[in-house]
């Protein structure tokens, strides 16, 4: 709806000031609804690549339970918004929004791949945090008052109830 | 949503009472897991009562009281468990959810 595109823009002006970890360049979404969708799932498949990092990485239990815990709740995630993407009928398109986390996304595991021990557990959580407050932000005030299909809205809102629990989760172990 | 599949029922082994049992017998209560709590939060439940755990939510849970710990439960799916004393309620996945069970 076109009325909802300057709300989106300026909500992603305000996260590329806010959180310059994770700046998100501003691009135009002609296809609304399925470029959201895209950008989504693309962030859940971040935080899984993530998770099998540390799984791979750390020795603290802790840190080790909180990956298996993004990959079981990111996997099931990504997996209902396929089936509903399926069901629907639909498409999710690529952008370049999605594109560019990727990106950032790669330079950040090789960052974090050189770290070992407390210095890996430290910066992987301390990430995570800062990940999921940037996702639930864009999510909570950009995706969510965007989106136009009321079955697509109400599975980002079951998200983001999700994305919420892993902040508090990882805010505990960030230190 | 997936519908219920085969039910586990655990028990708590050594420790099932075996004491003065209800006139009414044992009853068998629904809990739901949703919305990252344990739902109701409060029900009239005695000793020797079974609890369906049953999950609402997106993501799966597990339930761990009185010991004991359910295997992961995708949505939809059920398990059950004989009551004994009740107490704390947690999921292991998520450490902000927790509730608790008051057992007459």
């Amino acid at each position: 709806m076109k009325s909802k595109r300057p709300m989106l823009l300026a909500a992603l002006l305000a996260l590329t000031t806010l959180t310059a970890t994770y700046a998100v360049p501003l691009t135009p979404a002609p296809g609304g609804d399925m470029e959201i969708a895209h950008i989504a799932y693309t962030a859940g498949q971040i935080d899984i690549r993530y998770a099998h990092l540390a799984l791979a990485i750390s020795e603290d239990e802790r840190v080790r339970e909180f990956a298996q815990t993004m990959i079981r709740d990111h996997s099931a995630i990504n997996e209902a918004a396929i089936a509903l993407l399926t069901e629907l009928g639909a498409t999710p398109v690529e952008n370049d929004t999605s594109r560019q986390l990727m990106q950032q996304a790669s330079a950040k595991r090789d960052e974090l791949s050189s770290l070992r021990g407390a210095a890996f557990d430290t910066a992987y959580m301390q990430n995570e945090l800062a990940y999921h407050r940037f996702v639930n932000e864009t999510v909570e005030t950009a995706f969510i008052p965007a989106v136009e299909n009321e079955r697509f809205r109400d599975l980002l809102k079951s998200a983001l109830r999700t994305f919420k629990a892993h902040e508090g989760h990882a805010a505990r172990l960030a230190g | 949503m997936r519908r219920k599949l085969p039910m586990v029922v655990a028990l708590a082994a050594g420790m099932v009472s075996c004491g003065t049992v209800p006139a009414a017998g044992p009853v068998s209560h629904q809990m739901i897991l949703e919305d990252f709590q344990f739902r109701p939060q409060t029900r009239d439940i005695a000793a020797g009562d079974s609890l369906i755990w049953v999950n609402n939510d997106l993501v799966p849970h597990a339930v761990t009281m009185e010991g004991i710990t359910s295997p992961p439960l995708a949505r939809g799916e059920r398990w059950g468990m004989l009551i004994v004393k009740g107490g704390p309620l947690s999921c292991p996945y998520h450490p902000d959810m927790r509730g608790f069970l008051q057992v007459e």
